[in-house]
């Protein structure tokens, strides 16, 4: 077996397709030959970066494949227990001899299942279209034909209500369909039907679910249909804009794709312009996101969409600011991108990341900064050592130029231990 | 145990609609690469994944071999993608073209590289799957938009799976060679 000979059964062995004697003849070959195996680690690499490459590909591509399925089930819980039920039964009818109490106690038990769907579907339908998720402060409702008043944290939307944001208040609603709604300060929405929506005034924020019904947003200017998943829509004084962060959008007659946005106004719309620093402009989710809870994907995906800028744009203090703000709920997106591997590209960007992370970061950032202590860069340990030092009050003897040295393994133990010995109330660490 | 892809049809066609969202599920990763690898990451897959199942719904009645919808599926998507290159009168990028990568960037039309991609170096290696010769393309475009086995691509491409194999090597080397990788043997 030569290596001229060898290129394509490489390819098959790396794709889990040989197998048998050409399986061993390969591996034998390669247990002999630097250069073969040189090449099947090229393969393993280029696989990474062709998988890594390829992933958001075939995720905006399959978001869309799924405008074509059916709308969820709101009650799905209870199909599997009803056919698993009724699947057994139907067994049972078929081979039983004579009358069967255990299948009476089945039919039964089927027919419980069957009242209680029905039950949950009636309230389904009584729950309305949407329910208000979480709220920076007051939303209120008003019903057609009736007068605004107080909207409670899972107060439910039915058909035709108009809701509204009072003062500075931001909330998120989430509908019955999985898509969710965010209302900026000074907006009302009429909730007009499932997914469609009416924006008198103000900004929303929605995440679409995928469904076989459109999703549907109107002004008084244009409607807007969206194809995608992600959307910025806002609408003042006879301008509509569209922002478009992930996915499409038709405006009109236009389709908008992502990182696009476009303007209708008094009744003309405008060609679509890429949309710059659309994280900034769109920066006023952050409070909502921040009451959703500390891991979440969106959150992540916003602040590494920020860290990137940072070095890059005129802009990158308003995007630190941003980061900054919203405080420990930034800790663990930053944790893990001063962790990995792409970010060692780029040092300055890194201890960017590693001075906000002192700055900000709580109790639960401790074992990662202990970890970040055995970092190669000097910076970012002096980083870690501040950090420690804000959280627990301790330098054990190490000052900050100490971690500044080439060699800081003494001081790394030396903390290492602290934390085995001081374990509460850190937790383990967020990796 | 799962119904086969023929089992799902016959569902569709008796009125079940929602065995329909189950062969998108199982066949929307390839159509996503058969409009991928003909369109180029700028183009309007998202666009013509959805005209190919919506196509493709329509059109299920004439389906003369149910177990072979996926292949099916993906002739249309091969026919829509078309389509749509010659209304937008690009017919001028041939089949023996680089590609779409080498077809002029319309930025009304474009979808800017997230800043994933340009912070990993995706968008360069992207760029130059767009320009690898079509059969190459669409066999390693297939390949990492699901990793499957080459028989299961081989039913949908129609070739061999020893063809597959030879044009994914051909494409991950023509790569290596572009983007300055290890040398093959």
């Amino acid at each position: 077996m030569n290596c001229a000979d060898l290129e394509e059964k490489l390819n098959a062995l790396h794709d889990g397709e040989l197998a048998g004697e050409e399986r061993a003849a390969v591996e034998t070959h390669l247990a002999s030959c630097e250069g073969c195996r040189r090449t099947l680690e090229a393969l393993r690499a280029q696989d990474r970066d062709l998988a890594g490459a390829f992933g958001p590909e075939r995720e905006r591509v399959e978001r869309a494949a799924f405008r074509a399925a059916a709308p969820p089930v709101p009650v799905a819980r209870f199909a599997v227990p009803l056919a698993a039920a009724a699947g057994f039964l139907l067994a049972m009818l078929l081979f039983r001899r004579g009358p069967d109490p255990r299948i009476e106690r089945l039919e039964r038990r089927v027919a419980e299942i069957q009242r209680r769907h029905e039950r949950e579907l009636a309230r389904a339908r009584e729950r309305g279209l949407a329910h208000l998720d979480v709220s920076t402060g007051a939303v209120e409702v008003r019903e057609e034909g009736g007068d605004w008043s107080p909207l409670a944290t899972g107060g439910a939307i039915r058909a035709g209500a108009q809701v509204r944001t009072v003062g500075k208040a931001k909330g998120s609603f989430l509908c019955d369909d999985g898509s969710e709604v965010r209302l900026n300060a000074g907006t009302e929405v009429r909730f007009a039907a499932a997914r469609r929506f009416e924006l008198a005034r103000g900004q929303i924020y929605t995440r679409v679910a995928p469904g076989r019904e459109a999703f549907e947003v109107r002004t008084d200017q244009t409607s807007i249909e969206a194809l995608g998943t992600t959307l910025d829509i806002s609408h003042a004084a006879a301008v509509t804009t569209l922002r478009v962060l992930d996915g499409a959008a038709r405006m009109g007659s236009r389709t908008v794709k992502s990182g696009f946005e476009c303007r209708w106004v008094e009744g003309k719309s405008e060609e679509p312009r890429p949309a710059r620093d659309l994280a900034m402009l769109t920066r006023w989710v952050h409070e909502i996101l921040v009451l959703k809870g500390r891991d979440s994907a969106e959150l992540e995906k916003r602040v590494n969409d920020m860290l990137a800028t940072l070095g890059r744009t005129k802009m990158e203090e308003l995007y630190e600011y941003e980061i900054r703000a919203m405080g420990d709920h930034c800790a663990l997106p930053l944790t893990r991108y001063i962790q990995s591997a792409p970010s060692r590209a780029d040092p300055e960007r890194r201890r960017k990341a590693a001075r906000i992370l002192a700055d900000i970061a709580g109790a639960a950032s401790v074992p990662d900064f202990v970890d970040l202590l055995g970092d190669g860069d000097a910076e970012v340990r002096a980083c870690a050592a501040r950090g420690l030092r804000r959280i627990t009050g301790e330098t054990l003897g190490f000052d900050e130029a100490y971690w500044r040295k080439d060699s800081c393994e003494e001081g790394r133990k030396r903390w290492e231990e602290w934390l085995k010995q001081h374990p509460e109330p850190w937790g383990a660490g967020r990796k | 145990m799962a119904p086969t892809d023929g089992e799902l049809v016959e569902a569709v066609r008796r009125g079940r609609r929602e065995a329909y969202d189950e062969l998108v599920r199982r066949h929307a990763a390839r159509i996503g690469a058969a409009c991928w690898s003909r369109l180029g990451r700028r183009g309007p897959v998202e666009d013509m994944v959805q005209e190919t199942f919506l196509r493709g719904y329509r059109a299920i009645g004439t389906l003369a071999e149910p177990e072979k919808i996926g292949s099916w599926l993906y002739g249309i998507a091969v026919r829509t993608c078309l389509d749509w290159l010659k209304a937008k009168e690009r017919s001028q990028v041939s089949l023996d073209s680089p590609g779409p990568g080498g077809a002029a960037a319309d930025p009304s039309d474009g979808r800017l590289p997230s800043p994933a991609e340009d912070r990993e170096g995706n968008a360069k290696l992207l760029s130059e799957v767009e320009a690898l010769p079509e059969i190459y393309r669409e066999t390693l475009v297939m390949f990492y938009f699901r990793k499957q086995t080459y028989r299961e691509m081989s039913a949908v491409l129609g070739i061999t799976p020893a063809a597959i194999n030879a044009r994914l090597a051909k494409a991950r080397a023509i790569l290596r060679e572009r983007l300055g990788g290890a040398a093959t043997p």
